[in-house]
């Protein structure tokens, strides 16, 4: 929660600097060197390896534990694909690629920044920290009202890290390899799903 | 172009880096943060250039009621697709193996 405050207030920050005009055209502002994203890409990797929750995972890993994440998968789909449906404006290429971050923010706002463009990588950003910050706020009601997988579902990529702590207190502790593979499969799924998405419907 | 091959690559490539490096909290820390700084950056940039653009900030109502909407069906749709999932196979499919 900390970090996903700090990340908007850094945001901000950037928009009231952009918005006074104290910096120069001069400085090159958002279009960061594609090296800096694929540098991002390996340290997540290096993230996953390094944490040994990975090898954890592989060990308990079995049929079940699998559609954990192809529901989030599917389900995120499917939802903002009704929304588009619903409300024509909002187009169904740019809410599947700002979903498709599964409330992993940073990557996907930087990869959608790179490959299409400011207004929608804003877009992203905001969705997921807002479906990581929804997710840490409704965590406890959702496992007891609703049931127990579904602080699990509603983090999304979130649940290998930063809402880990969280759900797996309130869903369950047996269920603490699911929530931390359902991360990791989505996690991994961010960087390939965005680019596939973006690629379709050719350049706005 | 990013393309889905290096992505690929340098996943993987991370994670067995990271899996030699295991042990090694230090390193490991190190990465996390240099990871977490880019962030900042390509993130204070983002908002540098938003920011830039007068009819970004004009429409900034707009940005985050779209972020809101495409959020909320997301959470929506995933709630769904999993409860399916937990009433097939978890709720009566007995005890965590």
């Amino acid at each position: 929660m900390k970090i996903s405050l700090t990340i908007l207030a850094v945001f901000a920050v950037g928009v009231a600097v952009g918005w006074s005009g104290l910096v120069p055209d001069a400085v090159p502002k958002a279009e960061p060197a594609l090296a800096a994203l694929y540098v991002l890409v390996f340290l997540v990797g290096v993230g996953i390896g390094g944490s040994g929750k990975a090898a954890e995972v592989l060990r308990t890993i079995n049929f079940r534990m699998v559609l954990v994440p192809l529901s989030v998968m599917a389900g995120t789909f499917l939802g903002v694909a009704a929304l588009a449906l619903a409300a024509p404006s909002i187009g169904l290429r740019d809410s599947l690629a700002a979903a498709a971050g599964f409330g992993y923010y940073s990557l996907s706002s930087v990869i959608i920044m790179n490959l299409d463009g400011e207004r929608l990588a804003a877009v992203a950003l905001l969705a997921n920290i807002f479906r990581e910050v929804v997710t840490l706020v409704t965590a406890p009601v959702l496992a007891a009202r609703l049931f127990r997988l579904a602080p699990v579902s509603l983090g999304g990529a979130t649940t290998m890290d930063t809402t880990l702590p969280i759900v797996t207190r309130f869903a369950g502790k047996e269920y603490a390899m699911i929530c931390v593979f359902s991360g990791i499969v989505l996690t991994l799924s961010v960087p390939l799903l965005v680019p596939l998405i973006l690629s379709f419907g050719g350049v706005r | 172009m990013l393309n889905a091959a290096a992505i690929v690559v340098l996943i993987l490539g991370g994670i067995a880096a990271g899996v030699g490096l295991r042990g090694r909290e230090k390193v490991i820390r190190a990465a996390d943060r240099i990871a977490l700084g880019a962030v900042f950056v390509l993130l204070f940039l983002l908002g540098l250039d938003l920011g830039s653009r007068p009819e970004v900030i004009r429409s900034i109502g707009k940005v985050g009621l779209e972020a809101g909407m495409i959020s909320t069906a997301a959470m929506l749709g995933s709630l769904a697709a999993t409860s399916v999932v937990w009433a097939l196979w978890f709720r009566r499919g007995g005890h965590e193996d």
